[in-house]
């Protein structure tokens, strides 16, 4: 049988923290052999656990060149996109140790009426009409 | 607005391009908004902006020209003496050159700060940081360019203009030794690392990696770049480490390797780290091929602004105080890594409230004066 990732402590854990999810939430992994086939393997089976933990979780999986990927233009294996029918937040690489908490707050702030950034900083934003692009580097420490 | 978040390991051809070996790392639409943690209201002007924030000023307080006490440094010892100077009644500002939170904000853990058993160290001092904003404005990326006694008042010269203030309190810490080899400025951020834990993921899975140090901090570092897989070697100047007994036991039992009386001279690579040179005991230099370096030497405390007013410095580079946190220039006070001493962020926050109470009796005491 497979090694779990998810301890069952941090599937308590988890558990606890996802009950802030205000619905359904798409999580779609896309992947492709050759490429970090290790961490293919642990994107596609760390999001079916976390499906396990709370079904409104709902993994799609899909291979870099279909349909898809093409859709979003998803060039990296492999790359784990949040609700990608509404918004453009996508992991690439799997989001593992310190960045295992964002991903569970993106996943949050989603679905729900959760925010992070202040009012102050909500108004500021609002005012934005251009579009920006964000990218941050991480590392699981 | 699209996100993308990068890990380096698994996407490291683009970490390389981008010169993020290093993280966190922030680009908005291409360029490169910050290095290191940033603070809420930074990023949010990086984004509006498209520009890399300069002064971001926190708080509902807005900066003055002129204040009773201003503190310089947002760490441990600064955050608490802004908390103890406002509410002792003088009208305080902080400035900082940099982001808030000092050497803790990158400390994985702290398990000996009272009252939290184990605490990030940049959640530790986020909650200061928000206690202190509730008296005080923080001035996050402030740089003072000049300090200057002028009678009764120091005039600090920034980029916002200049400000006078009654007092200073001094918090502004140590910063990481450089080696000063060749090559160490252009591959920072490229292999050059002061911090493996939050840089030596990169290099697990047997990657070679040299760390630079005889102290405790060297060694739990090749205690923790070996835990992760990467093949360590420690080079130190000396014939024996000054670390503690039990990690020179664990970096023996692991079998890392130590080159003794050995310094690096010169960090070779292009775009990231390719190799050292490496001086031997014999006085011979050979060059090895290493995919990062840890320096590891020690810290170099902040102490321009002391010495450009005068104040003096114990022999080991520190900036002198009495038991009251007293320079020897009147109305300066100093606090926390940067007076020396145990550097533990329990002192520097009980060295922050001594500074501040100090500069609350000494102003008071003009003030009955005049």
């Amino acid at each position: 049988m497979q090694e779990h990732i998810l301890t069952d402590d941090v599937r308590d854990d988890l558990r606890h923290s996802l009950k802030h999810l205000g619905g359904d939430v798409r999580v779609a992994v896309f992947t492709v052999d050759g490429k970090n086939d290790k961490y293919n393997q642990i994107a596609t089976q760390m999001v079916s656990e976390f499906a396990e933990v709370d079904s409104r979780i709902r993994p799609t999986y899909h291979r870099l060149g279909d349909d898809e990927s093409a859709k979003y233009g998803i060039e990296r294996s492999p790359t784990i996109m949040v609700q990608p029918q509404k918004q453009d937040v996508r992991f690439m690489g799997v989001p593992l140790g310190e960045e295992g908490r964002t991903f569970v707050m993106s996943l949050i702030l989603a679905t729900s009426d959760k925010r992070t950034l202040s009012a102050e900083s909500r108004q500021r934003l609002a005012g934005l009409t251009e579009k920006r692009h964000v990218r941050v580097y991480v590392s699981p420490t | 607005m699209s996100v993308e978040i990068v890990e380096i390991y698994e996407n490291r051809d683009l970490a390389e391009r981008d010169g993020a070996l290093s993280v966190p790392k922030t680009f908005i639409s291409g360029e490169e908004s910050s290095e290191g943690l940033e603070s809420e209201e930074a990023f949010i002007e990086s984004l509006i902006t498209g520009k890399k924030a300069t002064v971001v000023v926190h708080s509902k307080h807005k900066l003055k020209d002129n204040y009773d006490v201003v503190i310089f440094g947002a760490g441990p010892a600064g955050l608490t003496a802004a908390i103890y100077a406002q509410r002792s009644g003088l009208d305080t500002a902080i400035f900082e050159r940099a982001t808030i939170g000092g050497q803790i904000a990158i400390t994985p853990v702290v398990e000996n700060y009272p009252g939290f058993p184990r605490i990030a160290g940049n959640t530790l001092v986020e909650m200061m940081a928000k206690q202190a904003m509730q008296y005080v404005p923080i001035a996050e990326g402030m740089a003072v360019s000049d300090v200057k006694r002028d009678g009764g008042v120091f005039r600090l010269s920034t980029e916002r203009g200049e400000f006078t203030t009654r007092a200073i309190i001094l918090a502004t810490g140590a910063s990481h030794r450089k080696l000063g080899a060749k090559g160490e400025e252009a591959l920072g951020g490229r292999g050059v690392s002061y911090c493996s834990t939050c840089d030596g993921y990169l290099f697990k899975d047997g990657k070679r990696v040299i760390v630079i140090g005889g102290g405790n901090s060297a060694l739990t570092d090749a205690l923790y770049l070996d835990s992760i897989g990467a093949k360590v070697s420690i080079v130190h100047r000396g014939d024996s480490f000054r670390a503690e007994q039990r990690l020179q036991d664990s970096v023996r039992e692991r079998g890392i390797e130590m080159l003794m009386n050995s310094s690096v001279t010169e960090i070779h690579g292009k775009t990231s780290v390719e190799a050292v040179s490496i001086k031997g005991p014999d006085g011979k230099i050979r060059r090895e091929a290493a995919d990062a370096v840890f320096i590891s030497i020690g810290y170099e405390p902040n102490t321009d602004f002391a010495r450009k007013l005068g104040a003096e410095i114990t022999p080991q580079g520190y900036i002198k105080v009495d038991s009251s946190q007293r320079t020897s220039v009147p109305g300066a006070y100093a606090a926390g890594d940067v007076t020396g001493g145990v550097k533990q962020i329990t002192v520097a926050v009980a060295q922050g409230s001594v500074a501040a109470i100090s500069a609350f009796e000494d102003l008071n005491q003009k003030r009955l004066r005049t």
